[in-house]
């Protein structure tokens, strides 16, 4: 009998070590996505199931004419632009803090990442109730002690401001990673590199970014799909219900979804919006793996 | 081989699809009568909901789920319950808006849910998920209907006017939502004398009262004048339900297909509340107090508050509060100048039986028992809301001068509670999030009167057009 | 040799002031979550009510819900964490037909926010009585996390050729690659797996919500739902109990990660890499 290729076999090896996800995909995502995706050509309002009637591409027509998803949309770019940027320099600068040799490291580590892991109705009071409120809150005495006058933190002007400054806060959460990446980054590497006399911020541009880029890419792209998807802080900042309506500058297009299917019943309407925004984020997910391969560096050669 | 992997995926995406298909049930409403047959028949999915509930229930027991939660329907209330109806077995879920469309979707809803009376039940009704309760609610040991209040009647609908038709539910308690409460001591630092408490203001006179109440230290507000308990004092959806009543006036045409939010009166109240905000009297989204309401009143930082009886019990239970009750009173609901005196409810939280239910006979016994029988004499002496029953009026507490004063003011409200907040069933609960839409570019001076109230107009017609469209269609 | 010192000391210094900024919102919770029932928010202690702590567990099943959470994330936190490198792997180092396609379904499904398939997703549960049940989690924990999938991949993929190369040479499947080599010189991301999965199940809120009923919440949804209302009828929500039981919720997490964070660190394998 013939020996089996090594291609063959490696094909076989893939399927067997990715089949516990392919079987849960297959059984328990596929339905939901195809069921769901039907739904946002019906009429569907959250108590018809049972008499559905099909609406051919409505839904659609009206993501495109609603004044309210577009515009939510520009701003949930801009949230994005600005967002996606900062949290990775301020996670990826406290990971290369911390991967100092300093006393306390652990405790420096845990302050920092703290923030993303307290439950939402912690935070949302935190920031809402305390910094961002008016009339003596937090934030307005301390840039009060600058001589700067009270802002309204929540308000038209700066509402943007302070959701972006508390996600911010939260972006410590993004260290963990970096810290795993950062190990994997070889010591013989930095040894090499020490004798050769190069300083700290040679080492860190030629050896330890370039290395880190997988992990950033990883970074980079989890957080553009996730801020486009951002809709609880928003939410929280307006209010303590779920469908509390967040002030225009801050209105995000999955808070507008969000808003359509569970204040105003547009079931059918809402997931046709949320189809939209997949469809955008797959494009923009191709458009970010293709540009990797320019700065992304794999030990395999990439695709 | 790709495409032979997305056949495969679509393949197997139809079987899974073609299992689980909804199957045809009977729509349209459903009578008690016709439900107590269809609750014999043999139910697969009946049974899912009884085998998988955290306590199993008994051989012979019938599972009753219902979205009164501790708060307000305490166990040891439900084991009193339980222990006289050996054969009901009441489970507790949390449901909201988010949850609901999913047991909806699988009509496995709960068999008694909770509601917003005045919002819930023209929306509810419109869509079929209540239960019609006529026949029970008439041959009731327990529930007299003449006892009833009028207010209790916003629970029966007829598909276009509020109190007329078939009952759907009942109010656990309610309030007169849209009464003041004051704070002596805060109208004592601001040297202005208390309002009558028997004849009511005009909403006119109430900002125009709050402005004098606010003081002021440097940049700081020391003090406010009016507070909303769980809102910011500023233009609010529900407060302008309570305008058009006293006002006497209908956003809605006659078969609630279309409204109308240009007329003088929406002008009227946005003019008013926006001056409200300007001129600081509340916390509200331009200065961005985010201290609640309820909280600065108790505090004596804000003299006033919108709100009804049920914040009597508040004050009771508020360990500061309940210390100088002598400094609370209540005055009677405001009115619109020129218009007539109304002390509508706001809410009326009460609950409905699921029109889907497995179990109308007994899910009615429960609901007999927390809507009718004991409970709502524990809950009248608690005084946390007024009871549904005229009889049992005279339980709520009396005790001390607050009581007392209390007291008098909702009796004399009373005699001005027989009236309904207009509502649209079509527009139902997207009503306030698109109030809220276009009230907040107009109170930061974003959005002029006339673009807020035609941007209300559209949206609200746009609404209602789809979902009449869904319901005829 | 003076220059490394002062360069320490700012180094401090910025760390210092970092972490009183990272704290300060924490200090504000914490002084809430002390002061007395129904007063406004305050950014300086004003009392030091412990028993808010006890009314924590004790206002509501808060022990029956910390046994939900405990049942939840034993169930789903090691299928997932090790069924996630399983396919990790895969992606990262096998090529085979079809791959390409799957790897963009894996990241498909981070896209589309859970509302489009929530219900649906209840449907199916529903016909199958998986309502109210665990196994929702049992399956999820077998199928991985797209999250960590890719996470896996994308740590797999810096792993220089040379030791596959020379495994295979040894004449090594390639499941002991994966076991022998790749698993233990990638403990720093199986630990940072570990926790992260942890901490997204104990805080997750919207599953158990929509997915089980009352007496299986886990702790996370307990705390939105339920709600910490006075004895005796009082609706209104008490926050400081509620910030009390919020710093309660996150203890084991805070706890977790400053023990977990140690096999970050240590976890590695100097040995073997580029060697």
């Amino acid at each position: 009998m013939k020996q089996i290729k090594p291609t063959t076999r490696r094909s076989i090896a893939f399927y067997l070590m990715i089949a516990p996800w392919l079987l849960v995909f297959l059984s328990f995502s596929l339905f939901p996505l195809v069921y769901g995706f039907y739904l946002s050509f019906t009429n569907y309002f959250g108590f018809n199931l049972e008499d559905l009637s099909l609406v051919g591409l409505k839904n659609y027509q009206n993501v495109f004419s609603d004044k309210d998803a577009m515009g939510a949309l520009g701003r949930t770019f801009l949230f994005a632009v600005i967002n996606v940027p900062l949290g990775t320099v301020i996670a990826l600068s406290l990971a290369l803090l911390l991967n100092h040799n300093i006393r306390g490291r652990g405790v420096f580590r845990t302050i920092f990442y703290i923030p993303s892991i307290m439950p939402a109705i912690v935070t949302t009071m935190m920031w809402k109730n305390i910094l961002f409120t008016g009339n003596g809150g937090i934030l307005d005495r301390i840039i009060g002690v600058f001589g700067l006058g009270p802002v309204n933190w929540l308000g038209y002007d700066y509402a943007l401001f302070s959701l972006i400054l508390m996600s911010s806060w939260g972006a410590g959460g993004g260290i963990l990673i970096y810290l795993a990446g950062l190990k994997g980054v070889p010591d013989e590497l930095y040894e090499s590199a020490a004798i050769d006399g190069a300083s700290y911020m040679q080492r860190l541009f030629r050896i330890t970014l370039p290395l880190l880029t997988p992990v950033i890419f990883f970074n980079v792209l989890m957080g553009i799909i996730g801020t486009l998807q951002q809709y609880l802080q928003p939410i929280l900042l307006a209010g303590d219900q779920l469908l509390a309506r967040p002030i225009k500058p801050i209105y995000l297009y999955v808070v507008h979804a969000f808003q359509q299917i569970f204040a105003n019943q547009r079931f059918a309407y809402g997931m046709a919006l949320l189809w939209v925004l997949f469809i955008i984020t797959l494009l923009l997910t191709l458009v970010v793996f293709k540009t990797s391969r320019l700065w992304v560096f794999y030990e395999d050669g990439g695709d | 081989m790709k495409k032979r992997i997305l056949a495969v995926l679509l393949g197997l995406s139809m079987i899974v699809l073609a299992a689980c298909g909804t199957k045809p049930t009977l729509g349209g409403q459903t009578t008690a009568a016709e439900k107590t047959t269809a609750a014999e028949k043999p139910d697969d999915a009946g049974e899912t909901a009884e085998e998988t509930t955290a306590a199993p229930a008994g051989e012979d027991q019938v599972v009753i789920r219902t979205t009164f939660m501790e708060g307000e329907l305490s166990r040891e209330l439900l084991d009193k319950f339980e222990e006289e109806n050996p054969g009901i077995k009441v489970v507790q879920e949390a449901v909201d808006d988010t949850k609901m469309a999913s047991l909806l979707a699988t009509q496995d809803a709960p068999d008694v849910m909770r509601c917003i009376g005045v919002y819930d039940i023209p929306t509810y009704v419109t869509r079929r998920i209540a239960l019609d309760l006529d026949e029970y609610m008439n041959n009731s040991e327990v529930i007299d209907v003449d006892d009833l209040l009028p207010i209790c009647h916003v629970y029966r609908y007829d598909g276009t006017t509020v109190g007329k038709g078939p009952w759907y539910g009942l109010p656990k308690d309610w309030s007169n939502d849209f009464a003041l409460f004051y704070n002596k001591t805060c109208f004592d630092n601001a040297n202005i004398e208390l309002p009558s408490d028997t004849e009511p203001m005009t909403w006119n006179e109430v900002v125009e009262l709050a402005k004098k109440l606010v003081i002021k230290e440097g940049d700081t507000t020391v003090q406010y004048g009016l507070g909303m308990v769980e809102n910011p004092t500023m233009p609010s959806f529900y407060y302008l339900n309570q305008y058009l009543l006293s006002a006497g006036e209908n956003l809605s045409s006659d078969d609630n297909k279309s409204m109308d939010f240009t007329k003088p009166v929406v002008e009227d109240f946005l003019t008013l509340w926006n001056d409200a905000v300007k001129s600081n009297i509340g916390p509200n989204p331009v200065n961005n107090d985010q201290t609640g309401g309820s909280d600065l009143f108790i505090g004596d930082k804000c003299a006033m508050i919108v709100t009804g009886y049920w914040y009597s019990g508040m004050i009771r239970g508020n360990e500061e509060a309940s210390k100088k009750t002598a400094s609370f009173g209540m005055l009677p609901t405001p009115m619109v100048e020129g218009g007539t005196r109304v002390a509508p409810t706001g809410s009326a939280t009460g609950g409905f039986i699921y029109s889907q239910t497995k179990h109308p006979e007994e899910a009615w016994k429960f609901f007999e028992w927390y809507f009718g029988g004991e409970p709502v004499d524990d809950r009248a002496r608690s005084g946390w809301g007024l009871p549904s029953f005229r009889s049992k009026m005279e339980l709520l507490p009396q005790n001390d001068d607050f009581d007392k004063q209390v007291y008098r003011v909702t009796l004399d409200e009373l005699n001005y509670g027989d009236a309904f907040i207009p509502i649209n069933p079509y527009l139902g609960t997207a009503g306030r999030p698109m109030f809220e839409k276009w009230v907040d570019p107009f109170i930061f001076d974003r959005a002029t009167l006339e673009e807020t109230m035609q941007g209300m107009t559209d949206d609200a017609n746009q609404t209602i057009s789809e979902m009449v469209s869904v319901l005829e269609g | 040799m003076k220059r490394i010192s002062l360069s320490r000391t700012l180094l401090y210094a910025v760390l210092l002031f970092l972490s009183f900024i990272f704290l300060f919102p924490l200090y504000l919770a914490v002084i809430n979550s002390l002061a007395p029932w129904f007063n406004p928010p305050t950014a300086v202690p004003t009392a030091f009510k412990w028993e808010n702590y006890y009314w924590a567990t004790e206002l509501i099943d808060f022990w029956r819900y910390a046994r939900n959470s405990l049942i939840i994330a034993i169930i789903y936190v090691p299928l997932t964490t090790l069924s996630s490198g399983l396919s990790g792997f895969a992606f990262a180092r096998l090529r085979a037909p079809g791959s390409k396609v799957l790897f963009l379904c894996v990241l498909s499904t981070m896209m589309l926010p859970g509302i489009v398939t929530q219900i649906p997703t209840y449907i199916l549960f529903f016909r199958f009585n998986l309502i109210n049940t665990y196994i929702p989690w049992l399956v999820w924990g077998i199928g991985g996390s797209a999250f960590y999938i890719f996470m896996y991949r994308q740590f797999f993929r810096t792993v220089p050729l040379e030791l596959e190369e020379a495994a295979r040479i040894d004449g090594c499947s390639i499941f002991r690659i994966y076991w022998n080599i790749f698993l233990p010189i990638s403990l720093p991301v199986v630990a940072t797996v570990t926790i992260l999965t942890f901490h997204g199940n104990w805080n997750d809120i919207m599953g158990p919500f929509m997915y089980l009923r009352e007496a299986r919440y886990p702790l996370s949804t307990a705390l939105s739902m339920v709600g910490y209302k006075p004895p005796g009828g009082d609706n209104q929500t008490i926050m400081q109990v509620t910030m009390a039981a919020g710093l309660l919720l996150a203890l084991p997490i805070m706890v977790t990660f400053f023990i977990g964070q140690k096999y970050i660190v240590e976890g590695i394998v100097t040995t073997g890499i580029k060697g």
